[in-house]
């Protein structure tokens, strides 16, 4: 087994009091054991400390996103090219860029978390068409789902959208506004709160 | 974030199991509209029940909107007529609900709940009126419902009232005939009635609640069938325990959805919640039956040989579901095996695999009690008072609420079809076995007493 950190080239980076540089880290490829492996492994040895991380695969493809903060005297720029070096030959397409904070001029707005559920046949633009309707209310997606042919539902695709609906959205005109569209599109909409799935499937 | 198979399952519930909260009822006190006069009284009531209820079934449809589920009926319960409208003569009675019936349909809901006696150990002169204007009252309106609780567990049971009830039901019968006595489907007759029923026809505000409550029935027998049918078809070799854990499992689903909504709407109405009332109630559509779940469970159809075991497990389970779902817990909180409005239930007896007699055995562990039921119009009303008593019996000496809610359709014999229309539905009139036979026992009146608390064998 190799011990990573015997190799790790920066000493404690972590220190109280220092603003760190934090980068985004996007990882694609072939799903395999060992990908998480890998880049966390660079990451390491290089000093970066992971501060979150999500993965998915679909379709046997794998994709994950990394927020990392960078060590004094790494710059973006190097990371970058370090992750290429190393994860290029294995296949998988790296991806950084710079974490945005919140802008000056952006000001939190009061949301309420909704799940919209379209089900129907496949085709294309339904995703499209529902999305803009959501952006055109300032709606955020922050978790979409694509299932094809459940048991309960087969011959049909269900999306799921869990979105942030802002507070000063009318949300009987946001629902009949995605209905109608569902309508054009042969498609079953709901949108309900997110507190009764949590609450009636969670204890 | 959300795992698909909690979106998934809860749609499903949804759009293919009839999963709704079947009713929000808002129970509104009306001891502050006490009056020396009947004209002032029905004003104030008026009054009270405009401002309480007049933003109620918007508010109920807003949030069943918001949660994506359909907030089916929405009612009013107030506070017993017999108690606060006491000092009025019948006729004034019958003024009184009208009013309710009118105030209901301005306010748009479905049913008004409370014209109502409590007489379990004697009647006031008021009760006496309630009580001899219930079928005028239940004849003149179309959406008031009448109680009389005649017994309970402590104070025995009041045979006069009940004497009392089976002719009421009869007279009640008689001026809705052309309807075929649908009066009756509109008054129930309890013993150990509870004070926060959601349900119709014995939904009322009883005497130690708030000025405002808002009371949620649930549903869901669809859902507990679907549940018991999925377990099964995955694993055919499942037990009646692992079915109970099932049905407990589904029970808790339903009733929070009851309970989150029950909430919302309380506190959209700025009055106080109350109770999620745990019930299976049907309704006369395919897939929302109480009677499929015994078809489910193995039985050809319910009232054969397993039935009231198989009831004993399905309403043991919905209780402890339920009661882990909710804060509060009231209301009648059971199965329901209201006849006409199941359509599986009706069938059976339709094929005669249900019998009165086998209906009056599963009410010792249902929920509330004969229900719904059509007999023949020539029963006399001592027989029903005498079929009120049996069941009031098994409510007192099990200390459970049970209730009758029969009808005796006018000129219409067992075998023939009564038709009530919507959520009433339609049943085949039962065969009432050895009618007539029982008067002398009613007529004696008195009290039955009370049993022991203690000795329970």
């Amino acid at each position: 087994m190799v011990d990573f950190f015997s190799q790790v080239k920066y000493l404690c980076p972590f220190r109280e009091g220092i603003v760190m540089s934090k980068v985004v880290v996007s990882v694609l490829g072939k799903d395999r054991p060992g990908i998480v492996c890998k880049v966390s492994s660079v990451m390491a040895r290089y000093g970066c400390n992971i501060e979150d991380i999500s993965q998915t695969v679909l379709q046997g493809e794998f994709g994950g996103m990394f927020v990392v903060s960078l060590p004094q005297g790494l710059s973006q720029g190097e990371l970058s090219s370090i992750l290429e070096k190393d994860l290029r030959p294995e296949g998988l397409q790296v991806m950084c860029k710079p974490l945005e904070g919140e802008g000056p001029g952006e000001k939190q707005i009061n949301v309420e978390p909704f799940v919209v559920v379209s089900i129907g046949r496949d085709r294309v633009g339904l995703i499209a068409a529902i999305s803009c309707i959501m952006y055109s209310y300032g709606v955020n997606i922050t978790n979409l789902k694509f299932i094809n042919r459940t048991s309960a539902f087969p011959d049909k695709t269900i999306t799921i959208y869990e979105v942030d609906v802002p507070e000063e959205v009318r949300l009987a005109e946001f629902v009949e506004s995605l209905r109608k569209k569902a309508q054009e599109l042969e498609l079953d909409i709901t949108v309900q709160h997110k507190r009764i799935f949590e609450e009636t499937c969670r204890i | 974030m959300l795992s698909e198979g909690e979106v998934l399952q809860l749609l499903q519930m949804v759009k293919n199991e009839h999963l709704d909260v079947r009713t929000v009822t808002l129970g509104v006190n009306l001891f502050d509209c006490i009056s020396d006069t009947a004209s002032g009284f029905t004003k104030k009531i008026r009054e009270k029940l405009l401002r309480v209820g007049e933003n109620f079934v918007s508010i109920c449809n807003e949030v069943g909107e918001r949660f994506g589920i359909e907030v089916v009926n929405k009612r009013i319960a107030v506070s017993p007529l017999a108690v606060c409208g006491g000092n009025f003569s019948p006729l004034e009675l019958v003024e009184v609900a009208r009013t309710l019936d009118n105030v209901a349909a301005e306010v748009e809901v479905d049913f008004i709940g409370g014209f109502s006696a409590l007489v379990e150990k004697g009647m006031t002169p008021g009760d006496k009126a309630l009580i001899e204007a219930i079928p005028e009252a239940l004849f003149h309106t179309e959406r008031v419902c009448s109680s009389v609780n005649v017994a309970s567990s402590r104070a025995g049971i009041n045979m006069d009232a009940v004497y009392l009830m089976g002719r009421c039901i009869k007279e009640a019968a008689l001026l809705s005939r052309e309807r075929d006595g649908i009066s009756c489907a509109k008054l129930c007759v309890f013993a150990n009635i509870p004070q926060d029923i959601p349900f119709m026809a014995g939904a009322y505000l009883g005497t130690g609640e708030p000025d405002a409550v808002i009371n949620v029935g649930v549903s869901g027998p669809g859902v507990v069938r679907k549940a018991i049918d999925r377990a099964l078809a995955s694993t055919p070799r499942l037990t009646l325990g692992d079915l109970s854990e099932i049905i407990k499992r589904t029970a808790f689903k339903v009733t929070r959805v009851g309970e989150i909504i029950g909430r919302e709407v309380a506190s959209r109405l700025g009055v106080s919640f109350g109770i999620v009332d745990l019930s299976l109630a049907p309704t006369p559509n395919v897939g929302d039956s109480v009677g499929e779940i015994f078809q489910s469970l193995g039985l050809k159809s319910i009232g054969v040989p397993g039935s009231t075991a198989l009831l004993a497990l399905l309403n043991d389970a919905v209780k402890k579901g339920g009661a882990f779902a909710s804060s509060h817990v009231g209301g009648l909180s059971g199965a329901f095996i209201p006849v006409s409005e199941d359509l599986n239930i009706a069938t059976a007896v339709e094929k005669g695999y249900l019998s009165l007699e086998k209906l009056e055995a599963m009410t010792s562990v249902c929920s509330v009690g004969l229900d719904m039921i059509a007999i023949p119009g020539d029963v006399p009303a001592e027989t029903i008072s005498a079929i009120i008593a049996d069941e009031m019996a098994i409510g007192v000496i099990n200390k459970k609420t049970t209730a009758v809610r029969i009808i005796p359709v006018p000129g219409k014999g067992a075998g023939e079809k009564a038709y009530f229309g919507g959520l009433l539905g339609e049943a085949t009139i039962c065969e009432v076995a050895h009618k007539g036979c029982s008067g002398d026992f009613i007529i004696k009146g008195g009290r039955i007493p009370a049993p022991l608390q203690s000795l329970t064998n």
